[in-house]
């Protein structure tokens, strides 16, 4: 079985829980808790971005988020057409979460939302072409048995 | 002592806070967590933010660590 639903949703952090609920639901036949839990908190980290960063917080603006179920995977991909990310930001291989616990100083309070995305999702592409960005995320199913 | 037990979803944003109140503390404060489960404990782990906040089952056991 394969199956695609689209989802929008308005810039504003008020709504990006509730449209995490809906996508976990939708994914719920799909994926065990561990890993809807894993889709739900990239989506969250990934739209928070779009509207923190991409869109400088403001509302009203358009944020789409695609849902695609295969047999072996679930895709969520994130359309918007804000600022996009910088390459260098995206490709950044610093762990955020490598800090030193004795040194207070050291302990992020932020930046952490598209480490947390690499750690739970099993593929992260961005794609930014004539003004829209794409964020795809792949949760892999293990086949059963 | 910050009790999490009826919290069932934390993200960046609301670990980032907690680590901000951790820092408004000063160098003499301390936060314990009581209380977590499933992805919100989970996130403290990922994140090794587990090293900076110990996790506790109940209140009582937080309070106790930090009274110790």
């Amino acid at each position: 079985m394969s199956a695609a639903i689209q989802l929008a949703v308005d810039s504003d952090l008020s709504h990006v829980a509730l449209v995490a609920r809906a996508v976990r639901a939708i994914c719920a036949d799909f994926l065990d808790a561990e890993a809807a839990d894993a889709v739900e908190l990239s989506l969250v980290e990934a739209i928070n971005n779009v509207i923190k960063h991409g869109y400088e917080g403001k509302p009203g603006k358009d944020v789409g988020v695609l849902v695609s179920l295969q047999k072996d995977r679930v895709t969520i991909e994130v359309v918007d057409r804000a600022l996009p990310i910088e390459a260098a930001v995206f490709e950044r291989s610093s762990d955020p979460f490598a800090f030193d616990e004795t040194n207070l100083d050291d302990v992020p309070e932020g930046g952490m939302g598209l480490a947390l995305i690499r750690m739970s999702m099993d593929e992260v592409e961005y794609m930014s072409r004539d003004g829209e960005n794409r964020l795809r995320m792949t949760k892999l199913i293990p086949p059963r048995g | 002592v910050l009790d999490l037990s009826g919290v069932e979803f934390v993200d960046s944003s609301g670990l980032g806070a907690i680590v901000s109140c951790l820092k408004r503390l000063g160098p003499r404060g301390s936060l314990a967590i009581a209380g977590a489960q499933g992805s919100v404990q989970r996130l403290f782990t990922l994140t090794r933010m587990d090293r900076v906040f110990p996790l506790h089952e109940t209140v009582d056991a937080a309070v106790d660590s930090l009274s110790g």
